[in-house]
């Protein structure tokens, strides 16, 4: 039987841990964080034939879809520690951070997760709302699909920042140092809204 | 076969080029005021609709027509709704998105922002109308090379011998 169908035997007492995992997700999201629409582990339905059974897409979005977001997608999946910032070496190690090529707008694959969920990177620049309205009503209105999308805000570096970096380091590699540092603040930030997302998935 | 007309608002030029396309205006004469403005979808779309889809009717062909307002951000929009499609495993050849806000001058723009910005409506609205009957050639012109287009990929999919070209 499938992980996400519930089944538990109405005598049965739900345990402690239980109760305490449901009541945490209960708990309202914190304001930095979008979720539309609410996802919980009993309401999701599998989607058949895509990419073998993909449960949900969950999209870390943030300005340019460059710093913030690929080094949320990169903790979600854990290729960086959820307890320790990153370093320089290991930020600018990761395969999807500083690429200045990337357009704002497209959805990119940063990797599939332990449970299945298909994880995302996105640049939304001035118009999250905007972008996220049309990536939900063009899947079910335009391509009729059921796929079900989760999005979560992790910008934290200003947008005027990004550009900055974006445009220096499209002269000289060298420019991604300029945020760097600013993400290795952030990382705090960004380690919660991760762990957010990895509680409304019901991890 | 899926063909989406998008613009900045889902107010006027897609629509016109979408009633262009479906056959409820003639491209061989040029359009009335009363005759923009009693199409139903002409100067009504709200914020809320901003993004949003619409399914205006099938064509001749059987192609699904859908008219789309984007905002400011067309190209990042687009770009979703291309690469939401991969993901979706939807193949490139069974949808085109349109730009029609190209098609169209100032005058229609003004009127566009006077109505739907501003909530002028009664001034907005006969300047867009004006606005869309200069450019309704262009728009013409357009919708036919989208026509053109579709039929060329319909060539394509019969030498391929695709056989659900106009899903």
């Amino acid at each position: 039987m499938p992980w996400y169908i519930k089944t538990m035997d109405s005598t049965e007492e739900p345990s402690p841990c239980a109760v305490q995992k449901q009541h945490r997700r209960t708990v309202p999201l914190c304001p930095c964080v979008s979720v539309y629409p609410r996802c919980r582990k009993e309401n999701i339905k599998q989607v058949p034939g895509l990419w073998g059974g993909i449960v949900v897409n969950v999209v870390y979005y943030c300005w340019d879809g460059i710093f913030d977001s690929p080094m949320a997608a990169m903790i979600h999946l854990g290729y960086l520690s959820e307890e320790r910032p990153p370093k320089i070496g290991e930020l600018l190690a990761l395969p999807n951070y500083g690429r200045v090529d990337r357009a704002a707008g497209r959805l990119y694959l940063a990797g599939v997760d332990g449970y299945k969920n298909a994880v995302f990177t996105l640049g939304c620049l001035n118009k999250a709302e905007l972008i996220q309205r049309v990536i939900l009503e063009a899947t079910r209105q335009l391509f009729k699909s059921e796929a079900q999308f989760l999005f979560f805000d992790c910008q934290s570096i200003p947008a005027w920042r990004c550009f900055l970096a974006k445009k220096l380091a499209m002269a000289d590699p060298s420019g991604l140092r300029l945020n760097c540092r600013e993400s290795i603040k952030s990382f705090a930030k960004i380690a919660a809204v991760v762990k957010n997302a990895k509680e409304n998935l019901g991890y | 076969m899926k063909v989406v007309y998008m613009c900045f608002g889902r107010a006027h030029s897609s629509v016109v080029a979408s009633a262009i396309h479906l056959g409820y205006l003639d491209p061989q004469q040029t359009p009335t005021v009363p005759e923009l403005t009693k199409l139903p979808l002409f100067d009504v779309s709200e914020a809320s609709d901003l993004g949003v889809p619409k399914f205006v009717g099938c064509d001749t062909e059987g192609c699904e027509i859908y008219i789309v307002g984007l905002d400011g951000c067309r190209v990042q929009a687009q770009s979703a709704i291309e690469s939401l499609a991969a993901i979706l495993a939807v193949p490139s050849r069974e949808f085109l998105i349109v730009e029609t806000l190209g098609a169209i001058g100032w005058l229609a723009k003004f009127g566009g922002f006077l109505s739907r910005q501003l909530h002028f409506v009664k001034i907005g609205r006969p300047i867009v109308a004006h606005g869309i009957i200069r450019s309704y050639d262009l728009l013409c012109e357009l919708v036919e090379s989208v026509k053109k287009e579709l039929s060329v990929i319909a060539a394509k999919d019969q030498e391929t011998g695709n056989p659900d070209h106009r899903r």
